[in-house]
């Protein structure tokens, strides 16, 4: 499988005269189609990768190329139109808009990028809304539906437009255990159907033992990178236990 | 401005599930408009009421003679002083007054013009006596200057020989009816009998003490070998100083007046009052834009989540300000709209309660679009503060911060 992400000394500093490093030299790639699980202790950067990986945060330095193309530098703002085309966004706090209902939420992404949503566009969300279990609540407001009823409509509205590559930030951090791994559950699988790239950070173990592959920040740089599939489960569940990072 | 579909589907959106919010906004600016438009109307209505009673039966510019003209102090031998002596000529008539005419009737914008053979009398009946304004004009021309159409109580607009068209408080005073004769005194202690054969309301008691004759009749009653003035009537009463000062150029043996240089506390009075009313009206729109600016700023900050995320899925900041500014035009365009309907009926309603024969409201285009047009404009204005606040705020910072 190719590439869809590559980045090369990835760095991020915040602050001049307090200079906080947050990143310090990340080099990855990620494999398109892929389910990739970032993982770290808090303060680690996970999602400070992230965030500069979805296009919403400027690194200090480094080299990043989505897709083919250089993103390294340049305005968040201009690179928003790419972002509708091409991104999903889940977040732990959902951000559904309490003015729509679940259905138009979902549309959202696809108001903003091509206007007004024809028939086929509605029939594509509600057939979506239908996969992860939610078409009952379509027509319902945020604040009428559960935590787990929210997530799964933020996880339909961030695959709407069939983007490339779906970036969620603690998807299920907000959500009791047996709701989250649901609401995982379905997104996995829309993700696998849809054959989309999904890079997920979470601080939840079992959760990233459950995806193809996972990249463990610490400091601000990668304390391990591997293949869960060609680990196999017990081999992955071993190398997460392994703490030379931390010790170092 | 280019609008796309998405920013405004958000805007209504906000706007509409904001109702409570949405509503105070829309009275707020409804109100404001109302009053601007209720006020300039009426304001408008009592100016227009004003300057028809001063000048609609009256005329707008006159030809005078030109002022007396001194006269030496020496006798006419050049030598000895006369003590005695009136020290100027009075010059009370305009020889030449075909000439002034003809120019006059000449103008297009110019409705009549008439020559006026004016000066003072003394009514005498029974034991009572009053002066009175003797004024010889021509029958066709002088009645559409003073109106006798609309302002004859009775009889008929003729003038020759001894008819005389007699004003209302004369009328009243010395108890006179239509066929009555009576006797007016001239300056020179001879005097006529006249006839009345009409009868003039000209609205201000001092307009009324007039007696109309034909012109030649009171030419030689007032033993003029000319006339006193010439009299015209413009199209636009607003119009009539700039035709005096054109009049002034063209005519310098003639004195030229206009019913403005005749009015001047009148018209003072009027720009004070149309001064204290835009004073008014600009504060009241300014309010209204404090209040949209302070309402949807508190708007541009509870919704900053929904910002960010909009703005992580796609929306950028040209987009986000747009949200706003739609929301701030939208706010304008209704609320005026609710404004002017509102500034109607109340408008309709003050006539109807309190206005009745008194004046009314001038329901001017202008007066309606202006304070709807300048509403709008303070709405986008007053939105400009929350959609720039949109348009800075960072996605980032709205995902980091929860």
């Amino acid at each position: 499988m190719a590439e869809i992400i590559a980045v090369e000394d990835l760095r991020k500093h915040f602050g001049e005269a307090v200079r906080t490093e947050v990143l310090r030299g990340i080099s990855a790639t990620f494999e398109r189609g892929a389910i990739t699980a970032v993982i770290g202790p808090s303060g680690s950067g996970k999602t400070t990768l992230l965030n500069i990986l979805s296009l919403l945060e400027s690194p200090s330095s480094g080299r990043l190329v989505v897709d083919g193309r250089d993103f390294s530098a340049g305005d968040i703002n201009a690179f928003s139109a790419y972002r509708n085309a091409h991104i999903g966004f889940i977040f732990q706090f959902h951000y559904l808009l309490p003015e729509f209902t679940a259905l138009e939420n979902i549309l959202i992404p696809h108001w903003i990028g091509r206007g007004r949503p024809p028939q086929a566009m509605i029939d594509r969300a509600l057939a979506l809304m239908k996969e992860i279990e939610i078409l009952r609540i379509k027509d319902k407001y945020p604040n009428r539906i559960s935590g787990g009823e929210q997530q799964r409509v933020a996880i339909a509205r961030a695959l709407v437009n069939e983007p490339a590559i779906v970036f969620a930030d603690e998807p299920t951090g907000n959500l009791d255990r047996e709701t989250g791994f649901a609401a995982l559950e379905a997104m996995a699988r829309a993700v696998r159907e849809h054959g989309t790239t999904l890079v997920m950070v979470t601080h939840d173990r079992e959760i990233a033992l459950r995806t193809d592959r996972i990249l463990e920040l610490v400091d601000g740089r990668i304390c391990k990178s591997f293949s869960v599939v060609e680990k196999g489960e017990s081999g992955a569940r071993e190398l997460l236990q392994d703490r030379s990072c931390l010790v170092e | 401005m280019i609008i796309r579909p998405y920013e405004a589907h958000i805007a209504f959106r906000f706007l509409l599930k904001g109702r409570g919010q949405t509503l105070l906004l829309l009275a707020g600016i409804a109100v404001g408009v109302a009053v601007q438009f209720f006020l300039s109307s009426l304001i408008g209505g009592l100016q227009l009421s004003l300057i028809e009673r001063t000048v609609g039966s009256a005329p707008h510019v006159f030809i005078l003679p030109a002022d007396s003209i001194p006269t030496s102090v020496l006798a006419d031998d050049g030598a000895a002083v006369d003590s005695r002596r009136v020290l100027y000529t009075e010059n009370r008539e305009i020889l030449s007054w075909k000439s002034y005419l003809d120019f006059l009737k000449g103008l297009p914008e110019v409705t009549s013009a008439c020559p006026v053979a004016g000066g003072q009398g003394l009514i005498v009946r029974g034991g009572a006596s009053d002066t009175v304004a003797v004024k010889g004009i021509e029958p066709g021309e002088g009645a559409r200057i003073y109106n006798f159409d609309r302002n004859l109580r009775a009889g008929g607009p003729e003038l020759s020989g001894d008819r005389a068209i007699v004003g209302r408080a004369l009328v009243e005073r010395f108890r006179l009816e239509l066929g009555d004769r009576f006797f007016v005194r001239n300056s020179r202690g001879t005097g006529d009998f006249f006839t009345v054969t009409g009868i003039v309301d000209l609205g201000a008691e001092q307009a009324n003490a007039v007696v109309f004759l034909s012109l030649d009749r009171a030419r030689s009653f007032l033993g003029l070998n000319g006339v006193s003035s010439i009299e015209a009537k413009v199209r636009d009463v607003f119009a009539a100083e700039a035709l005096a000062g054109r009049l002034r150029a063209e005519f310098s043996r003639v004195k030229i007046e206009s019913w403005q240089a005749r009015n001047q506390e009148l018209l003072t009075a009027l720009r004070s009052q149309s001064g204290s009313s835009n004073i008014i009206q600009f504060f009241v729109l300014f309010a209204i834009s404090l209040g949209i600016a302070s309402v949807l700023g508190i708007a541009a900050v509870q919704k900053s989540r929904q910002l960010g995320i909009l703005k992580a899925m796609g929306v950028d900041n040209r987009g986000a300000a747009h949200i706003f500014l739609i929301q701030g035009l939208t706010l304008g365009l209704l609320g005026s709209l609710v404004g002017i309907g509102l500034g109607y009926v109340l408008g309709v309603l003050f006539i109807k309660y309190f206005g009745p024969g008194t004046f009314g409201l001038q329901l001017e285009a202008f007066n309606l679009v202006t304070p709807a047009v300048l509403a709008v404009l303070g709405s986008a204005a007053a939105s400009l503060i929350p959609a720039r606040r949109a348009a800075r705020l960072s996605p980032i910072e709205v995902i980091r911060n929860g």
